[in-house]
């Protein structure tokens, strides 16, 4: 793939490095609280937020009084992958072209309460596939509880790196479903630049509000990494975004419950604007504007149940991209929407279905024919299901080994309608949507 | 609050049944998990006081999953349950001496119990009332709507002429 510079574009679309997945329940909050995973989490281990779970973060990973708890935890996922059909290379280096056994990551975190009113997660994150390592999620949050017009409030302020990595809510990119796959499998090209887009490549603050436990306001801004930075985290100069001023980010959202149920409705946005030349000054603009839901059932026979949904619009002017040849014009736009829902037994059994729809402009020089990850046709519409089962064994109230052994044992399928523009010979190389349909079986550990 | 607790046993220590009938006397309990056991409570009218026993039929300790059973106003419910998780276990959760507490128990931890009694001098029929627990963070499901019923005059009556 063409790279200008040293700069990594956003429009460009495949991103093996942020392959590394965002986390989890974590054992080193349950053993600082003293409660069993399950009360932050819907499933006993993953990163479905419970209101509680919610408050617990946003009051800033602080809560226990287990004193002297090492804020630390470890976790693993590994997994077989199997395409529906071999692809014409290894997708990495030490694999071959189909059924592959892959440590996905084996991840550290530093998580926990480090003064009275300031926490982390702070992940770093080994990657089986790549063989690299790299720093992942980053919060480090500083929260204060006080009253705004009789009301309880909660605010803070989140050095984090990764827009979304801060909500509170499983609806938004960072944290939403399916919470893991396949490294290996062939994913979908085009992506609006709030999925991940320019993640673990900024750094900035972020400042908060929950106001009488129903609105949650948050700002923030973020700051491209230098190459001397990227490569102290892991990454290199290649991963940079040279971004031209600084990425905003903006949520407000609204929560309120009734007997079991809990719901959210929210927007978000994201504003970045890379400079890929600095001689040029042409720049490329992403404008991202998203609204999301949620759903939350805890009944008192053990079911339980979610679901999420997200539309994100985005508009680019790619003046840069445009004026050097690689996108037929300035103006272009992407949409997203995904849903899942989620239906759990006694949070140890688990059945889940999620679907996606990505549209967009067609742009033949944003998205050209190529084996694999091209498009025939420069469309960037896709989509597809995944469907999943799981058995979640330990993580609750009196399980075996709490709070230290977590585990979650997985199928999951992914089927593709339509991958980069079409169903059937959709690279222009052959091979049809449907071939990129993946079987991952997973096992997902942590202590 | 403890001069009515008192108040309270010496009634019940001169036999005077039934100023604290059956219907006046409540038992909320919570375990291991964050939830309360009952979403509502009705109190008739015809209660001048209030029994109300918290208990713990889980095994955790009070500092990792410690209950407690605290009534407000709802309006006032987001302000007291953040300044109690700030008061820390030592204060029961609780801002201290903060008038918008109507009645609280005590934190308690796997197998205790606490009662508090309570006056229904200041409940207004119609009023918005929750229960919830304040230990940090437990109130976003720890909580429950407590309903004064309007009295009857002939019933309050009968009651206080008893
Ligand atoms: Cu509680």
């Amino acid at each position: 793939m063409m790279r200008r510079r040293d700069t990594y574009h956003i429009y460009l679309i495949i991103i093996p490095l942020l392959w590394v997945s965002k986390s989890w329940a974590l054992p080193s909050y349950a053993r600082q609280t003293g409660a069993p995973c399950a009360q932050c989490h819907t499933i006993a281990f993953g990163p479905q937020l419970t209101p509680y779970g919610r408050q617990f973060k946003l009051n800033g990973y602080v809560w226990g009084e287990t004193k002297g708890s090492i804020p630390l935890s470890l976790m693993a996922v590994a997994g077989y992958n199997q395409t529906s059909k071999d692809l014409p290379e290894a997708p990495a280096p030490h694999f071959s072209t189909n059924d592959n056994f892959a440590l996905n990551e084996l991840t550290g975190f530093i998580a926990g309460r480090i003064t009275q009113h300031m926490g982390a997660f702070i992940e770093a994150a080994y990657s089986g596939v790549e063989r690299h390592t790299a720093w992942g999620a980053f919060d480090v949050r500083y929260a204060r509880t006080g009253q705004l017009g009789g009301k309880g409030i909660v605010y803070g302020v989140s050095l984090n790196n990764n827009p979304t990595v801060t909500d509170l809510w499983n609806s938004t990119p960072v944290w939403s479903f399916p919470y893991t796959g396949s490294h290996l499998a062939p994913g979908p090209g085009a992506a609006p630049v709030l999925f991940d887009g320019i993640s673990e490549r900024v750094l900035g603050p972020n400042v908060y509000m929950m106001i009488d436990d129903h609105l949650y306001l948050e700002a923030g801004a973020y700051k491209g990494m230098s190459d001397n930075w990227l490569d102290k985290v892991g990454l290199s100069a290649e991963e940079n975004l040279h971004l031209d001023g600084l990425a905003t980010y903006w949520r407000a959202a609204w929560q309120f419950d009734k007997d079991r149920s809990s719901y959210s409705i929210g927007v978000l946005g994201l504003n970045v604007k890379q400079q890929p030349d600095p001689a040029a000054r042409l720049t490329d603009r992403y404008s991202d504007i998203g609204f999301d839901a949620t759903y939350q059932f805890a009944g008192d026979n053990g079911i339980s149940a979610t679901g999420n949904l997200l539309y994100v619009h985005e508009t680019r002017h790619l003046d840069a991209a445009f004026a050097a040849g690689e996108s037929d014009s300035s103006a272009n736009h992407l949409n997203q929407l995904q849903l899942d829902a989620t239906i759990a037994w006694h949070q140890t059994w688990v059945g889940s279905v999620g679907w996606f729809d990505t549209t967009g402009s067609n742009n033949a020089g944003l998205f050209p024919a190529a084996e694999i990850d091209g498009s025939a046709n420069g469309s960037p519409n896709s989509r597809g299901y995944t469907l999943q089962l799981e058995y979640v064994p330990f993580g609750k109230t009196n399980s075996f080994g709490a709070p230290w052994m977590n585990a979650r044992f997985g199928l999951q399928y992914k089927g593709y309608q339509r991958f980069n523009g079409g169903s059937s010979n959709y690279d222009g190389f052959g091979r049809s949507a449907s071939d990129n349909n993946t079987l991952f079986v997973f096992a997902w550990l942590a202590i | 609050m403890q001069k009515q607790q008192a108040g309270f046993a010496l009634i019940l220590l001169l036999g005077a049944g039934g100023a604290l009938a059956d219907e006046c006397a409540f038992q909320v309990t919570g375990g291991d998990a964050i939830r309360f056991d009952q979403r509502t409570l009705e109190v008739p009218g015809s209660c001048l006081q209030v029994a109300l026993t918290f208990r713990h039929v889980g095994h955790s300790a009070a500092r990792v999953m410690g209950h407690n059973w605290v009534l407000a106003k709802s309006k006032d419910v987001s302000a007291i349950a953040n300044a109690g998780a700030a008061a820390g276990l030592e204060r029961n959760y609780q801002p201290t001496n903060d008038p918008r507490i109507i009645a609280a128990t005590k934190v308690v931890g796997g197998g205790e119990s606490d009662t508090v009694t309570f006056s229904t001098a200041e409940l207004r029929p119609g009023e918005d009332y929750t229960y919830f627990c304040s230990s940090p963070g437990h109130w976003s499901v720890m909580k429950g709507k407590l309903v004064f019923r309007a009295a009857s005059k002939e019933k309050l009556a009968a009651t206080t002429s008893r």
